[in-house]
C-alpha cells in the first residue's frame, strides 16, 4: 500500500491539480482496479471497448496505431505538457462519473505510485504498477483528508 | 520534445485514412438557386445552435461497411504477408554487417499475423464532421446558425463537439462515456433541431464543465467574451427546407466508446426520456425505462 501521511505544506495545495489520488466507499480492489484501467485508457486514448460487433476479435488490435499518430501530432504541437494537463482532466472526468472522490497528496508521496505521460508512452510494466497501487489507494481505507472539486 | 515539421507532414500521410472524411456540406444559397435536388441514395442531417458549432458523427458499420473493410483488410494483410520475408531478409543482412561495422540496426521485424495486423479503426473510417464553417444558413443578429450534411444512410452516433484542423490535429471533446444516435434515412432530410446543444445542456453538468453555467434562466455558454443562451430544444427546418422530405430525428441513447482521437473526454449530460447515467453506465432510457439497460454504442 503506497504512503499517503503527509503534513500539509501550503505550496502543496497549490498543485492539487497534478498530484491527486481517488477513494470510493464500498469498493473492492478489483473494481477499482478496472476502473483505473478503463479511465486510464479513455485517458490516454488506448482502445478499450472491444465493440459491440468485436470488430478488434476480427481484425486485430493495430488500431492503437491511428491513436499514436494523432498523439504524436498533437505532441509536436501543444508540447508534452498541455498532453499531460488533458491526461490529468481526462482522468478525473471518468472518475467523477464513476462517482470516486479525489484527494490532494504531496508531489513526493504522488509520485511514488503515479506517472506522467505526454510525449511518448511508460514501459507497460511500469504503468501496469502504478494502476495497481493506485487501485490499491482507492479501496483501501477512507483517506482522512478533504475531498476536492472533483 | 519537438518533432521536426517533415515528420508531422509524415505523419499526417500515414495517418490520411484516418483523417474524417470531407463530408458534404449544402448552403441555402444551393437551394434558393435551385440547384439542390434530394439524393434518393443519400441521406441528409440538418441541426442548427445558437452560434457556430462543430461536431463529428460515427457510422454504425453496417454490413456494406464491414465487408468492405474486410476486403481492404484482406489486401493489406497479403501485401504485408508477402513483403515479410524482404524485410526479414534485410534486417539479417543489417545484422550480419553491422558485426563489423557496428552500427546500429532497427529491430527485428516482426511477422504479420491476424491478430496483430490492423489497418486502424473500423469505427473512423465513416465519420462526419460538420462547422464551425460551411454553415447552411446564419442569422447573427438573433443568434442562429444551421447546417446540412449529405451523408450515406445509415445509424450515426454523436462522438461529440470535435473538428480537424491541419495545423493542430483533432481538436475539442469526445463524449466518449455517452451520448446519443440516430437513424439517418435515405432521401429526407433529418432535423435534429438544436438537439446537440439545447437539448444536452437542460441537465447540470458533472463535473462542471468550465464555459457552461445553468441558471434558473437558462443555460449559458461563455464563448470568448460573448455569453449566449443556449436556450430550449426545438425542431425546425427553415422555410427553405420546408418542401423537402424530412423526418423528426429519433434519437437513442449511444453507449460508451474508445477515445480514438486521444482528445478530452466527456459525456453527453443526462437527457430525460432519451438517455441516463447510474455513475458511469450509460442507460438507454427510450429502450427500456422500467429496465435501465445498458446502452450499446
Amino acid at each position: 500500500m503506497p504512503e499517503l501521511a503527509f503534513v500539509e505544506a501550503p505550496a502543496d495545495v497549490q498543485t492539487y491539480d497534478k498530484y491527486f489520488f481517488f477513494h470510493r466507499d464500498n469498493t473492492s480492489f478489483d473494481e477499482a482496479y478496472a476502473d483505473i484501467k478503463e479511465c486510464d485508457a479513455l485517458a490516454s486514448g488506448i482502445r478499450y471497448y472491444a465493440g459491440q460487433n468485436n470488430y478488434y476479435g476480427q481484425y486485430g488490435l493495430g488500431g492503437a496505431i491511428g491513436g499514436a499518430i494523432g498523439n504524436a501530432i498533437a505532441d509536436a504541437i501543444f508540447g508534452s505538457a498541455e498532453r499531460r494537463k488533458i491526461h490529468r482532466a481526462n482522468v478525473r472526468n471518468c472518475m467523477s462519473y464513476k462517482e470516486y472522490q479525489r484527494y490532494g497528496i504531496s508531489e513526493q508521496l504522488w509520485k511514488a505510485f503515479n506517472f506522467q505521460e505526454g510525449n511518448g508512452r511508460k514501459k507497460d510494466e511500469e504503468r501496469e504498477a502504478d494502476l495497481l497501487q493506485q487501485a490499491k489507494v482507492a479501496a483501501g481505507p477512507k483517506p482522512q483528508y478533504k475531498v476536492l472539486e472533483p | 520534445m519537438k518533432i521536426p515539421a517533415l515528420l508531422i507532414a509524415g505523419l499526417l500521410l500515414l495517418g490520411a485514412q484516418a483523417w474524417p472524411a470531407r463530408a458534404q456540406s449544402i448552403e441555402e444559397k444551393q437551394i434558393t438557386a435551385g440547384k439542390f435536388s434530394v439524393d434518393p441514395a443519400s441521406g441528409y442531417i440538418f441541426s442548427h445552435g445558437p452560434f457556430r458549432q462543430m461536431g463529428m458523427f460515427l457510422k454504425v458499420p453496417d454490413q456494406d461497411d464491414l465487408d468492405a473493410y474486410k476486403k481492404d483488410w484482406d489486401a493489406a494483410f497479403a501485401k504485408a504477408k508477402a513483403k515479410y520475408p524482404k524485410q526479414l531478409a534485410s534486417w539479417e543482412a543489417e545484422k550480419k554487417a553491422s558485426a563489423t561495422t557496428g552500427a546500429k540496426i532497427g529491430d527485428k521485424p516482426v511477422e504479420p499475423t491476424p491478430e496483430s495486423f490492423s489497418i486502424g479503426d473500423i469505427e473512423t473510417r465513416y465519420t462526419i464532421s460538420f462547422g464551425p464553417q460551411y454553415v447552411f444558413s446564419k442569422d447573427t443578429a438573433n443568434n442562429y446558425y444551421s447546417y446540412m450534411t449529405k451523408v450515406k444512410p445509415g445509424t450515426y452516433i454523436y462522438y461529440g463537439p470535435i473538428m480537424f484542423d491541419v495545423n493542430a490535429g483533432y481538436l475539442g471533446t469526445c463524449y466518449c462515456m455517452g451520448t446519443v444516435k440516430f437513424e439517418v434515412k435515405p432521401g429526407i432530410i433529418t432535423d435534429l433541431g438544436n438537439f446537440l446543444m439545447a437539448g444536452s445542456f437542460q441537465t447540470p453538468v458533472n463535473p462542471p464543465t468550465p464555459g457552461v453555467s445553468f441558471t434558473p434562466q437558462g443555460t449559458f455558454l461563455t464563448i470568448g467574451k460573448q455569453k449566449v443562451e443556449v436556450g430550449k430544444f426545438e425542431w425546425g427546418l427553415p422555410a427553405s427546407l420546408k418542401s423537402f422530405p424530412s423526418a423528426q430525428a429519433d434519437f437513442h441513447a449511444a453507449g460508451k466508446m474508445n477515445n480514438y482521437y486521444g482528445i478530452s473526454i466527456a459525456r453527453m449530460p443526462a437527457i430525460p426520456g432519451i438517455l441516463g447515467y447510474q455513475r458511469d453506465k450509460v442507460i438507454d432510457l427510450k429502450a427500456a425505462p422500467a429496465t435501465g439497460a445498458v446502452a450499446q454504442p
